[in-house]
């Protein structure tokens, strides 16, 4: 008797799609809408997540577009304790779609928050919307200011220069101030700031309110940058602490779900995909061995999963052959090239130190960065070891 | 750090922290100290090229000041302190230290009297930073610095990774100056470099090699950051003198002009030096120091 399951593909049935393949055999991506090639500057935001697949495209091979890189006089090790190189531009974590379109906005002119600036008890300074991008918070508020403009010029660039944009939805709550609306990466009195109910209001956002974010955020996005491929993926990384009242296991449940739901609302449009991070790492064929020991931390070998099917299908097979080559560079000896080589000679000919590369720091402070964590500590609940992630 | 107040509260820039004011005091000696007469008050001074500067001043102190101390002055890029089989930088200054002991101490026994140490140990690390544009123009702010403001569009580096940048600069000359004073096993003083020529021009045409290449290539970095860079290796040299036990002296406070910069009167013939009036100025600081020293201890 026919029916038209019989002419599906294999993939259609969880049976042999799932079930019967070993774990690691299991791709649940069907038909991606676009390639990347090795030329296309990839630019990433999202919650910690995000990193990973930075990290592994870089690692790859691909133009992972980084344009708020450290100034030439860091060394690598320095760069990376102030979180250079771990963004396309030091926003830190982005966790919610709120957080992104104010982001967009911000990098713009077009919104400007009333929340400037928060003050440690050491009398140091917070930036309010990346509160951890800096170990030791800013001496000044003038530096904390002119240190955000440039930021934000660079998150601008990020956003205009992008061939290729991959966000991963982290989660669907957040605090925001109640006078303009603008979200905070963390609940004030976390990591700076005081918390005020008067002033500051949990929203914890609907399938609706996810959904219309992304799509003003894409239509600037494609305003500003036309030919802009995105790529929407969901953090399966669950929620470390919830202001919902609900337990944490059904607010992380419901908050995946509402992003999930989000994201296959976009999928109308033809510039965007949803690559399957989440399913990959929590399906049940995994039986739970992608989370560390606190349940939360995805394992290297989830990671590497995650990204073994997104190298299969949205990269081009020319990239195979480049692992860690470095990105492409303009031809020619930059100024900075001809300074630094000169400098180099003069002061730091005794060079006894041996200065770890960019890339060395990179991998060796692959400790991912998630903003998240930092409720954790606040309500010291002990979550055992997290795993490091193997660069 | 504490600041010179009168000009950090009048707007202007500060100047480094001094251990001692500048007292003067005569003295009127040659530069070498072996069979001195009893009783003069004697001081030992080595280093690097800021060292010269000191030298070169010398004469002039003497006729001016007229006074009692008298200095000697090793300069330590000699010929006689290379020490060609020393295997590693470190090996060539305990070597440096040693002959230095034996030079010191002898001079103490000839004239039985104590001799005072001093230091101008390096001290140009900070125009790495600054003497010349840079290719992405950047600025940082220094906490409690007023007067200085931040330059439009540049890359702001946060203070606390600018301080650890020109400390990894500074680690290498302080590890080497501590090694030579355990072996020296006295007191020293440390002199600060003398502040940066505030006058672009003068720069770009005074800039000696390797500097001048570069200054005719991408041009002379902007003043303020020469100022800012230097304050922050003063800052840096001074908190190392706090941990190490040894006495910092910052430039006279005659020696500035109205901005914290070396005023005309100091300028060398190369922009990274002072001259000679800066030189017998330092010294009465140092001499000022150094009595001020003499009497607490009597």
């Amino acid at each position: 008797m026919s029916n038209p399951y019989r002419s599906f593909p294999p993939s259609a049935f969880w049976r042999q799609a799932v079930a019967a393949p070993p774990p690691e055999a299991v791709d649940p991506v069907a038909a991606p809408r676009f390639q990347i090639a090795p030329t296309d500057r990839v630019v990433t935001a999202g919650s910690c997540f995000a990193q990973h697949i930075a990290r592994h495209l870089r690692r790859a091979g691909f133009n992972y577009h980084v344009t708020e890189t450290a100034h030439p006089f860091l060394p690598a090790d320095l760069a990376a304790e102030y979180n250079f190189d771990v963004f396309s531009a030091r926003y830190g974590d982005v966790c919610t779609t709120r957080q992104l379109i104010q982001l967009f906005r911000r990098s713009f002119g077009r919104f400007v928050p009333r929340t400037v600036s928060w003050q440690r008890p050491d009398g140091r300074f917070v930036d309010p919307f990346r509160p951890q991008i800096t170990p030791d918070g800013y001496a000044t508020e003038e530096e904390m200011l002119a240190d955000r403009a440039h930021h934000l010029r660079c998150t601008r660039m990020a956003f205009e220069e992008a061939d290729v944009f991959i966000f991963t939805l982290g989660l669907t709550e957040a605090w925001m101030a109640r006078d303009d609306g603008a979200v905070l990466p963390l609940c004030p009195g976390v990591s700076g700031g005081v918390f005020d109910a008067a002033r500051h209001a949990f929203v914890n956002l609907r399938v609706a309110e996810v959904v219309a974010d992304l799509r003003e955020f894409l239509n600037m996005l494609r305003f500003i940058n036309p030919e802009v491929r995105v790529l929407l993926t969901v953090s399966p990384v669950p929620l470390a602490a919830t202001a919902s009242g609900q337990h944490v296991l059904t607010a992380t449940t419901a908050s995946k779900s509402i992003l999930r739901a989000a994201c296959e609302e976009l999928l109308e449009l033809d510039f965007v995909d949803y690559f399957p991070s989440y399913e990959i790492i929590t399906g049940a064929f995994s039986r739970g061995r992608y989370y560390g020991p606190d349940l939360r931390s995805v394992t290297e070998a989830g990671v590497g999963h995650v990204m073994e099917i997104f190298m299969k299908h949205y990269t081009a097979a020319t990239c195979s052959g480049q692992a860690g080559a470095p990105p492409p560079r303009a031809a020619g000896r930059s100024r900075n090239d001809a300074f630094n080589a000169i400098m180099h000679r003069m002061i730091a000919r005794r060079s006894a130190r041996q200065a770890m590369t960019r890339a060395d720091a990179f991998e060796a402070a692959v400790g991912v960065v998630c903003e998240e964590e930092a409720l954790a500590e606040e309500i010291d609940v002990p979550f055992g070891t997290a795993l490091e992630v193997a660069s | 750090m504490d600041h010179d107040t009168a000009a950090a509260h009048s707007g202007q820039a500060a100047a480094p922290p001094s251990m001692a004011a500048g007292q003067r005091h005569a003295d009127a000696s040659d530069a070498s100290m072996r069979g001195i007469a009893r009783s003069r008050r004697l001081a030992f001074g080595f280093g690097h090229s800021h060292l010269a500067t000191l030298r070169h001043g010398y004469r002039d102190w003497q006729s001016k000041e007229n006074g009692t101390r008298q200095f000697a002055f090793r300069l330590l890029h000699g010929p006689e302190y290379k020490f060609a089989d020393a295997p590693s930088e470190m090996d060539r200054y305990q070597h440096i230290a040693l002959a230095l002991r034996d030079e010191v101490a002898g001079i103490e026994a000839d004239s039985a009297a104590p001799v005072h140490l001093f230091t101008c140990f390096s001290g140009n690390e900070y125009h790495r930073f600054s003497m010349v544009t840079h290719e992405r123009p950047f600025d940082f702010v220094v906490p409690n610095l007023d007067g200085h403001t931040l330059l439009p569009d540049a890359e702001i580096i946060p203070y606390r990774a600018m301080y650890r940048r020109a400390k990894m600069g500074l680690d290498r000359p302080v590890a080497l100056l501590a090694a030579m004073l355990d072996i020296l096993g006295r007191d020293c003083t440390v002199v600060c470099s003398p502040p940066p020529i505030r006058d672009d021009e003068f720069i770009r045409a005074q800039a000696g090699n390797p500097f001048a290449s570069l200054v005719a290539e991408f041009g002379v970095g902007p003043a303020a950051l020469r100022y800012k860079c230097w304050y922050l290796q003063s800052t840096i040299w001074k908190e190392a003198c706090e941990a190490h036990g040894w006495a910092f002296l910052a430039p006279p406070p005659t020696v500035y002009d109205e901005l914290g910069f070396l005023k005309r009167e100091g300028w060398a013939v190369d922009p990274t030096h002072a001259n000679r009036w800066y030189g017998t100025a330092v010294l009465s600081r140092l001499d000022g120091h150094f009595l001020a020293e003499e009497q607490q201890n009597t």
